[in-house]
């Protein structure tokens, strides 16, 4: 039995762009390829994450920086996406249930 | 099972493909669907979340948590990426060309087969959308905190039209008078009250990314 998994997704951005790949095809899903740029893990998800509040968190943040913002089981939490830039993937949990933050 | 994911160092439709650790199945980010390895085709819950500014985030959700940064971090490390209109993901699909720029941004909802892209000029601050999704009377909104959402406008058999109504984030429907949070999606007041509407998910895309993987999408501007 399989443990339902929640999953935040986001933009498609193609964010990998900033790296020239030499691509590989690893197969072709729904009729497009699925190409290989970088070895696993390269960009480091983040499965240990912690959480900063008010005073700590303001000082952290530009006022214009963009978030992704949720509130789910009645508790708000934002991401930075210029912090998730360099992660693209949360492995988090809100109220005993695993989600993952993607970016 | 519980899946922890990595970043596979996989592209497909020019977007993010997760790795997990349990199996090693490959995973559309976007979709939340697998497409290869031993959990293919298994299909991730998909829960709502909005991108805005952190300003207007945490002055609507003043009790937010952050992630905690390790360490500062002062700009996007793909800005360039972002602002040039030509870069469009790192190869060459059949996006489409003909109905608006590559790097729009839109605000995508799927219901069944069907599709939608909302475009960001379409979606001011306050505006109250009201599209069809499938069969299914659909609010689309930008609360005060940035964010847009979307609801199913129905209550039971009831399609419900909403209006603007006095306060943040609030709005009145037509069919009973009941006052609407629109951040919960929850009657507040009147003969609704404590009626919840079911919330959907709408995810931000690049135009060239949404309509790759909904090239039968509709499009509201």
């Amino acid at each position: 039995m399989m443990r339902r998994v929640l999953l935040l997704v986001l933009l498609a951005t193609g964010v990998a762009a900033a790296q020239r790949p030499e691509p590989k095809v690893h197969g072709t899903f729904d009729g497009d390829e699925m190409y290989t740029v970088l070895p696993p893990d390269a960009i480091p998800a983040i499965s240990d994450p912690q959480f900063v509040t008010g005073e700590e968190a303001a000082a952290q943040m530009a006022a214009d920086e963009p978030v992704l913002g949720i509130v789910h089981e009645g508790q708000a939490r934002a991401y930075s996406l210029w912090h998730l830039d360099a992660h693209e993937i949360v492995n988090d949990s809100i109220a005993g249930a695993p989600l993952a933050v993607t970016w | 099972m519980t899946l922890t994911f990595i970043v596979s160092g996989k592209l497909w439709r020019n977007a993010m493909v997760m790795q997990d650790e349990e199996t090693e199945s490959l995973w559309s980010h976007l979709t939340g669907r697998a497409l290869d390895g031993t959990l293919a085709e298994h299909q991730l819950e998909l829960v709502p979340s909005v991108q805005t500014t952190w300003a207007a985030w945490v002055a609507e959700h003043p009790d937010t948590k952050l992630l905690r940064k390790e360490e500062a971090v002062t700009g996007s490390r793909y800005a360039a990426y972002f602002s040039d209109p030509e870069r469009m993901g790192l190869f060459r699909t059949d996006w489409l060309q003909e109905r608006m720029p590559g790097k729009a941004r839109v605000h995508g909802i799927t219901r069944g087969p069907h599709a939608v892209a909302v475009t960001d000029e379409r979606l001011v601050h306050g505006t109250l959308l009201h599209i069809t999704v499938g069969d299914d009377p659909v609010l689309v909104t930008r609360t005060a905190d940035g964010g847009i959402r979307a609801y199913v406008a129905r209550a039971g058999d009831t399609v419900l039209h909403f209006e603007p109504a006095a306060g943040s984030n609030t709005a009145t429907d037509a069919a009973t008078g009941s006052t609407w949070d629109l951040v919960l999606g929850v009657a507040r007041s009147g003969p609704l009250e404590g009626t919840a509407l079911e919330e959907l998910v709408v995810q931000t895309a690049f135009w060239f990314a949404w309509s790759v993987f909904y090239p039968n999408t509709q499009v509201v501007d």
